[in-house]
Protein backbone atom coordinates (compact mmCIF):
# COMPACT_ATOMS: atom_id res chain seq x y z
CA UNK A 1 0.00 0.00 0.00
CA UNK A 2 1.99 3.21 -1.03
CA UNK A 3 1.41 6.10 0.77
CA UNK A 4 0.31 9.30 -0.87
CA UNK A 5 3.54 10.60 0.02
CA UNK A 6 5.43 8.43 -1.42
CA UNK A 7 8.70 9.61 -3.62
CA UNK A 8 9.71 9.08 -7.00
CA UNK A 9 13.39 9.54 -8.12
CA UNK A 10 14.54 10.28 -11.67
CA UNK A 11 17.42 7.83 -12.56
CA UNK A 12 19.30 9.21 -15.39
CA UNK A 13 21.17 6.66 -17.53
CA UNK A 14 24.88 7.48 -19.01
CA UNK A 15 23.09 8.30 -22.42
CA UNK A 16 21.06 10.99 -20.61
CA UNK A 17 17.92 9.06 -21.09
CA UNK A 18 15.53 9.61 -17.44
CA UNK A 19 13.71 7.01 -15.74
CA UNK A 20 11.04 7.66 -12.75
CA UNK A 21 11.63 5.04 -10.24
CA UNK A 22 9.24 4.42 -7.07
CA UNK A 23 11.86 5.33 -3.79
CA UNK A 24 11.03 2.00 -1.86
CA UNK A 25 11.59 0.51 -5.73
CA UNK A 26 15.02 2.08 -6.36
CA UNK A 27 16.55 1.58 -3.18
CA UNK A 28 16.72 -2.26 -3.50
CA UNK A 29 20.81 -0.60 -5.18
CA UNK A 30 22.64 -0.07 -1.96
CA UNK A 31 24.27 2.65 -4.09
CA UNK A 32 21.04 4.24 -4.89
CA UNK A 33 19.96 4.23 -1.51
CA UNK A 34 23.26 5.88 -0.03
CA UNK A 35 23.02 8.30 -2.51
CA UNK A 36 19.03 9.12 -1.17
CA UNK A 37 19.79 8.62 2.33
CA UNK A 38 22.77 11.38 1.77
CA UNK A 39 20.11 13.69 0.31
CA UNK A 40 21.68 13.93 -2.83
CA UNK A 41 18.18 12.56 -4.85
CA UNK A 42 16.89 16.37 -5.06
CA UNK A 43 17.54 16.52 -9.01
CA UNK A 44 17.99 13.40 -11.21
CA UNK A 45 20.44 10.83 -9.81
CA UNK A 46 23.00 10.34 -12.81
CA UNK A 47 24.28 6.87 -12.93
CA UNK A 48 27.69 7.15 -15.44
CA UNK A 49 28.55 3.39 -15.65
CA UNK A 50 24.42 2.22 -16.58
CA UNK A 51 23.58 2.80 -20.03
CA UNK A 52 19.56 3.27 -20.85
CA UNK A 53 19.42 -0.32 -22.52
CA UNK A 54 20.56 -1.93 -19.05
CA UNK A 55 18.85 0.50 -16.69
CA UNK A 56 15.27 -0.40 -18.25
CA UNK A 57 16.08 -3.99 -17.78
CA UNK A 58 17.16 -3.20 -14.33
CA UNK A 59 14.06 -1.25 -13.57
CA UNK A 60 12.07 -4.18 -14.78
CA UNK A 61 13.99 -6.20 -12.26
CA UNK A 62 13.63 -4.05 -9.42
CA UNK A 63 9.72 -3.42 -9.83
CA UNK A 64 9.21 -7.07 -9.77
CA UNK A 65 11.45 -8.09 -6.82
CA UNK A 66 9.75 -4.79 -4.97
CA UNK A 67 6.27 -6.24 -5.96
CA UNK A 68 5.23 -8.07 -2.69
CA UNK A 69 2.29 -9.81 -4.24
CA UNK A 70 4.85 -11.67 -6.44
CA UNK A 71 5.38 -14.97 -4.77
CA UNK A 72 9.00 -16.67 -5.30
CA UNK A 73 7.44 -19.70 -8.34
CA UNK A 74 6.52 -16.24 -9.84
CA UNK A 75 10.21 -14.70 -9.64
CA UNK A 76 11.87 -17.68 -10.13
CA UNK A 77 9.89 -18.01 -13.44
CA UNK A 78 10.45 -14.39 -14.21
CA UNK A 79 13.99 -14.78 -13.40
CA UNK A 80 14.40 -17.73 -16.04
CA UNK A 81 12.83 -15.49 -18.44
CA UNK A 82 14.95 -12.76 -17.69
CA UNK A 83 18.60 -14.45 -18.12
CA UNK A 84 17.54 -15.05 -21.68
CA UNK A 85 19.56 -12.79 -22.82
CA UNK A 86 22.97 -12.41 -25.36
CA UNK A 87 25.93 -13.44 -23.87
CA UNK A 88 27.32 -9.79 -23.36
CA UNK A 89 24.14 -8.41 -22.44
CA UNK A 90 24.37 -10.98 -19.52
CA UNK A 91 27.63 -9.68 -18.68
CA UNK A 92 26.35 -5.82 -19.06
CA UNK A 93 23.62 -6.65 -16.41
CA UNK A 94 26.46 -7.94 -14.34
CA UNK A 95 28.80 -5.08 -14.38
CA UNK A 96 25.85 -2.67 -13.67
CA UNK A 97 24.53 -4.71 -10.63
CA UNK A 98 28.34 -4.43 -9.08
CA UNK A 99 28.13 -0.76 -9.79
CA UNK A 100 24.38 -0.14 -8.58
CA UNK A 101 25.03 -2.62 -5.36
CA UNK A 102 22.07 -5.06 -6.23
CA UNK A 103 22.87 -7.80 -4.72
CA UNK A 104 19.38 -9.43 -5.79
CA UNK A 105 20.08 -8.81 -9.39
CA UNK A 106 24.00 -9.70 -9.46
CA UNK A 107 23.11 -13.12 -7.71
CA UNK A 108 20.73 -13.98 -10.70
CA UNK A 109 23.22 -13.23 -13.35
CA UNK A 110 25.98 -14.65 -12.31
CA UNK A 111 24.64 -17.46 -11.52
CA UNK A 112 22.96 -17.90 -15.21
CA UNK A 113 26.73 -16.69 -16.23
CA UNK A 114 27.80 -19.29 -14.13
CA UNK A 115 25.54 -21.76 -15.95
CA UNK A 116 26.42 -20.86 -19.50
CA UNK A 117 30.12 -21.67 -18.81
CA UNK A 118 29.71 -24.64 -16.88
CA UNK A 119 28.84 -26.10 -20.51
CA UNK A 120 31.93 -24.31 -22.53
CA UNK A 121 35.23 -26.10 -23.15
CA UNK A 122 38.19 -23.57 -22.86
CA UNK A 123 38.31 -22.43 -26.93
CA UNK A 124 34.54 -21.74 -26.06
CA UNK A 125 35.31 -19.80 -23.19
CA UNK A 126 38.08 -18.21 -24.98
CA UNK A 127 35.64 -17.16 -27.72
CA UNK A 128 33.23 -16.29 -26.00
CA UNK A 129 35.08 -13.99 -24.08
CA UNK A 130 37.88 -12.68 -26.48
CA UNK A 131 40.56 -13.68 -24.75
CA UNK A 132 43.97 -14.46 -25.68
CA UNK A 133 45.70 -17.80 -24.17
CA UNK A 134 48.85 -15.53 -22.14
CA UNK A 135 50.07 -19.35 -21.25
CA UNK A 136 53.43 -20.51 -23.00
CA UNK A 137 53.62 -24.16 -23.28
CA UNK A 138 55.85 -24.49 -20.34
CA UNK A 139 53.54 -22.35 -18.31
CA UNK A 140 50.63 -24.49 -19.24
CA UNK A 141 52.31 -27.87 -18.53
CA UNK A 142 53.41 -26.51 -15.56
CA UNK A 143 50.04 -25.50 -14.73
CA UNK A 144 48.88 -28.57 -15.68
CA UNK A 145 51.17 -30.61 -12.73
CA UNK A 146 51.20 -28.08 -10.21
CA UNK A 147 46.74 -28.30 -9.63
CA UNK A 148 46.91 -32.17 -10.62
CA UNK A 149 45.98 -33.05 -7.38
CA UNK A 150 43.46 -30.79 -6.77
CA UNK A 151 41.44 -31.84 -9.72
CA UNK A 152 41.87 -35.72 -10.21
CA UNK B 1 23.04 21.41 -13.30
CA UNK B 2 23.32 21.89 -9.67
CA UNK B 3 24.74 19.47 -7.78
CA UNK B 4 25.61 18.81 -4.11
CA UNK B 5 29.24 18.73 -3.28
CA UNK B 6 28.61 15.96 -1.15
CA UNK B 7 27.19 13.88 -3.97
CA UNK B 8 30.41 15.09 -6.60
CA UNK B 9 32.85 13.37 -3.74
CA UNK B 10 30.33 10.08 -3.83
CA UNK B 11 29.88 10.07 -7.24
CA UNK B 12 33.54 10.42 -7.32
CA UNK B 13 34.51 7.47 -5.63
CA UNK B 14 31.91 5.55 -7.19
CA UNK B 15 33.43 6.09 -10.66
CA UNK B 16 37.11 6.33 -9.59
CA UNK B 17 36.75 2.68 -8.70
CA UNK B 18 35.36 2.03 -11.92
CA UNK B 19 37.85 3.58 -14.85
CA UNK B 20 36.01 7.19 -14.65
CA UNK B 21 39.01 9.45 -14.26
CA UNK B 22 37.65 12.64 -12.50
CA UNK B 23 39.61 16.08 -12.32
CA UNK B 24 38.72 18.07 -9.15
CA UNK B 25 39.22 21.10 -8.96
CA UNK B 26 39.13 23.20 -5.65
CA UNK B 27 40.28 26.32 -6.92
CA UNK B 28 37.34 26.24 -9.48
CA UNK B 29 34.36 25.63 -6.76
CA UNK B 30 32.49 22.37 -8.37
CA UNK B 31 33.84 22.22 -11.97
CA UNK B 32 34.49 18.75 -13.00
CA UNK B 33 36.67 17.32 -16.01
CA UNK B 34 35.70 14.22 -17.13
CA UNK B 35 38.70 12.33 -18.39
CA UNK B 36 38.32 10.26 -20.94
CA UNK B 37 39.89 7.64 -23.24
CA UNK B 38 38.69 10.59 -26.91
CA UNK B 39 39.33 13.86 -25.39
CA UNK B 40 41.68 15.40 -22.34
CA UNK B 41 40.64 18.36 -21.00
CA UNK B 42 42.63 20.86 -18.57
CA UNK B 43 41.46 23.60 -17.32
CA UNK B 44 45.17 25.01 -16.52
CA UNK B 45 45.53 24.75 -13.13
CA UNK B 46 47.50 23.12 -10.21
CA UNK B 47 45.73 21.48 -8.61
CA UNK B 48 44.53 18.59 -10.29
CA UNK B 49 44.61 15.02 -9.33
CA UNK B 50 44.72 12.56 -12.24
CA UNK B 51 43.77 8.83 -11.69
CA UNK B 52 43.99 6.92 -14.95
CA UNK B 53 46.68 4.37 -14.55
CA UNK B 54 47.01 1.53 -16.94
CA UNK B 55 44.82 -1.66 -15.41
CA UNK B 56 41.50 1.08 -15.21
CA UNK B 57 42.34 2.81 -18.99
CA UNK B 58 42.43 -0.72 -19.52
CA UNK B 59 38.63 -1.42 -18.57
CA UNK B 60 37.55 2.10 -19.77
CA UNK B 61 38.62 1.13 -23.35
CA UNK B 62 36.78 -1.86 -23.12
CA UNK B 63 33.99 -0.65 -21.78
CA UNK B 64 33.23 2.52 -24.54
CA UNK B 65 34.73 0.76 -27.35
CA UNK B 66 33.74 -2.70 -27.66
CA UNK B 67 33.00 -6.03 -25.95
CA UNK B 68 36.25 -7.64 -26.42
CA UNK B 69 38.02 -9.07 -23.94
CA UNK B 70 34.91 -8.03 -21.48
CA UNK B 71 35.91 -10.52 -19.23
CA UNK B 72 39.15 -9.65 -18.55
CA UNK B 73 38.38 -6.13 -17.97
CA UNK B 74 35.89 -7.42 -15.37
CA UNK B 75 36.92 -6.28 -11.95
CA UNK B 76 38.57 -9.48 -9.99
CA UNK B 77 35.61 -10.03 -7.27
CA UNK B 78 33.04 -9.74 -9.81
CA UNK B 79 34.82 -12.88 -11.58
CA UNK B 80 35.38 -14.76 -8.59
CA UNK B 81 31.38 -14.16 -8.00
CA UNK B 82 30.97 -15.43 -11.03
CA UNK B 83 32.95 -18.64 -10.57
CA UNK B 84 31.86 -19.57 -7.44
CA UNK B 85 28.29 -20.26 -9.10
CA UNK B 86 30.48 -22.82 -11.40
CA UNK B 87 31.08 -26.47 -10.17
CA UNK B 88 33.92 -27.63 -8.42
CA UNK B 89 34.26 -29.82 -11.42
CA UNK B 90 34.52 -27.83 -14.40
CA UNK B 91 36.56 -24.89 -12.51
CA UNK B 92 39.78 -27.25 -13.52
CA UNK B 93 39.00 -26.43 -16.91
CA UNK B 94 38.54 -22.65 -16.44
CA UNK B 95 42.48 -22.58 -14.92
CA UNK B 96 43.89 -23.11 -18.13
CA UNK B 97 41.77 -20.33 -20.62
CA UNK B 98 44.39 -17.76 -19.08
CA UNK B 99 46.38 -16.77 -16.50
CA UNK B 100 43.70 -14.15 -15.07
CA UNK B 101 41.17 -16.72 -15.18
CA UNK B 102 43.29 -19.41 -13.12
CA UNK B 103 44.17 -16.80 -10.36
CA UNK B 104 40.32 -16.36 -10.12
CA UNK B 105 39.36 -20.25 -10.68
CA UNK B 106 41.83 -20.49 -7.61
CA UNK B 107 40.23 -18.13 -5.34
CA UNK B 108 36.75 -19.57 -6.27
CA UNK B 109 38.18 -22.84 -5.77
CA UNK B 110 39.29 -22.27 -2.14
CA UNK B 111 35.30 -20.75 -1.55
CA UNK B 112 34.55 -24.27 -2.50
CA UNK B 113 36.33 -25.94 -0.41
CA UNK B 114 35.57 -23.33 2.33
CA UNK B 115 31.91 -23.92 2.21
CA UNK B 116 31.35 -27.21 0.49
CA UNK B 117 32.33 -30.47 -0.29
CA UNK B 118 32.93 -30.95 -3.91
CA UNK B 119 31.11 -33.89 -5.56
CA UNK B 120 33.44 -35.92 -6.80
CA UNK B 121 33.03 -38.25 -9.65
CA UNK B 122 32.52 -41.93 -8.27
CA UNK B 123 34.35 -44.50 -10.02
CA UNK B 124 33.37 -48.32 -9.76
CA UNK B 125 37.18 -48.88 -7.54
CA UNK B 126 36.09 -46.68 -4.97
CA UNK B 127 32.76 -48.37 -4.33
CA UNK B 128 34.39 -51.32 -2.19
CA UNK B 129 36.77 -49.31 -0.67
CA UNK B 130 35.20 -46.96 2.07
CA UNK B 131 37.97 -45.41 3.87
CA UNK B 132 40.27 -44.64 0.95
CA UNK B 133 37.38 -43.16 -0.70
CA UNK B 134 36.91 -40.53 2.43
CA UNK B 135 40.50 -40.06 2.26
CA UNK B 136 40.70 -39.11 -1.99
CA UNK B 137 37.89 -36.94 -1.71
CA UNK B 138 39.07 -34.38 0.87
CA UNK B 139 42.88 -34.83 1.89
CA UNK B 140 42.89 -32.24 3.90
CA UNK B 141 39.61 -32.27 6.25
CA UNK B 142 39.78 -32.88 9.83
CA UNK B 143 39.24 -36.85 10.61
CA UNK B 144 35.59 -36.88 12.53
CA UNK B 145 34.52 -39.72 14.61
CA UNK B 146 30.98 -40.79 14.06
CA UNK B 147 30.09 -41.15 17.43
CA UNK B 148 32.20 -38.73 20.05
CA UNK B 149 33.72 -40.87 22.58
CA UNK B 150 32.52 -40.58 25.99
CA UNK B 151 35.44 -39.30 28.15
CA UNK B 152 33.82 -40.72 31.08
CA UNK B 153 33.51 -44.18 31.94
CA UNK B 154 30.90 -45.84 33.55
CA UNK B 155 32.97 -47.06 36.47
CA UNK B 156 33.44 -43.61 37.63
CA UNK B 157 29.87 -42.12 36.82
CA UNK B 158 29.34 -44.70 39.63
CA UNK B 159 31.36 -43.47 41.65
CA UNK B 160 30.50 -39.60 41.25
CA UNK B 161 26.83 -40.84 41.30
CA UNK B 162 27.52 -42.76 45.11
CA UNK B 163 29.40 -39.71 46.31
CA UNK B 164 26.74 -36.94 45.13
CA UNK B 165 24.03 -38.47 47.06
CA UNK B 166 26.51 -39.60 49.98
CA UNK B 167 27.96 -35.70 49.99
CA UNK B 168 24.52 -34.17 49.77
CA UNK B 169 23.15 -34.97 52.79
CA UNK B 170 26.76 -34.65 54.71
CA UNK B 171 27.37 -31.50 52.86
CA UNK B 172 24.14 -29.92 54.84
CA UNK B 173 24.87 -31.30 57.93
CA UNK B 174 28.49 -29.81 57.21
CA UNK B 175 27.04 -26.65 56.39
CA UNK B 176 24.97 -26.54 59.51
CA UNK B 177 27.63 -27.25 61.56
CA UNK B 178 29.81 -24.64 59.92
CA UNK B 179 27.09 -22.08 59.92
CA UNK B 180 26.74 -22.86 63.67
CA UNK B 181 30.51 -22.51 64.65
CA UNK B 182 30.51 -19.43 63.02
CA UNK B 183 27.62 -17.77 64.37
CA UNK B 184 29.27 -18.61 67.72
CA UNK B 185 32.32 -17.24 67.30
CA UNK B 186 30.75 -14.00 66.36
Amino acid sequence: MSSPEEKTLILKSSDNEEFLVKESVAVQCITIKNLVEDGCDLDAIPLLNVDSKNLAWIIEFMEKYADSTSTDAEKKDFDTEFVKKPFNDVLGLILAANYLNFPALMDVMCDACANEMKLWSVEQVREKFHIQNDYTEEEEKAVRAENFWAFE
Amino acid sequence: MAMGKKFESIVNRANEGYGMGLVRSTSFGRKRVALSHFNLEFDGHDDCILTTPAKRQCYEDSFFCSDKSILEALPQDVLIRILCGVEHDDLKRLVFVSKTLRDATLIAKQWHFAYSTPRKTIGFQNVGNLCEFNEVEAPNAPKQLRVPRSRLSAKKLADISVTLFSSGSEDNWARKDLLMAMETEI
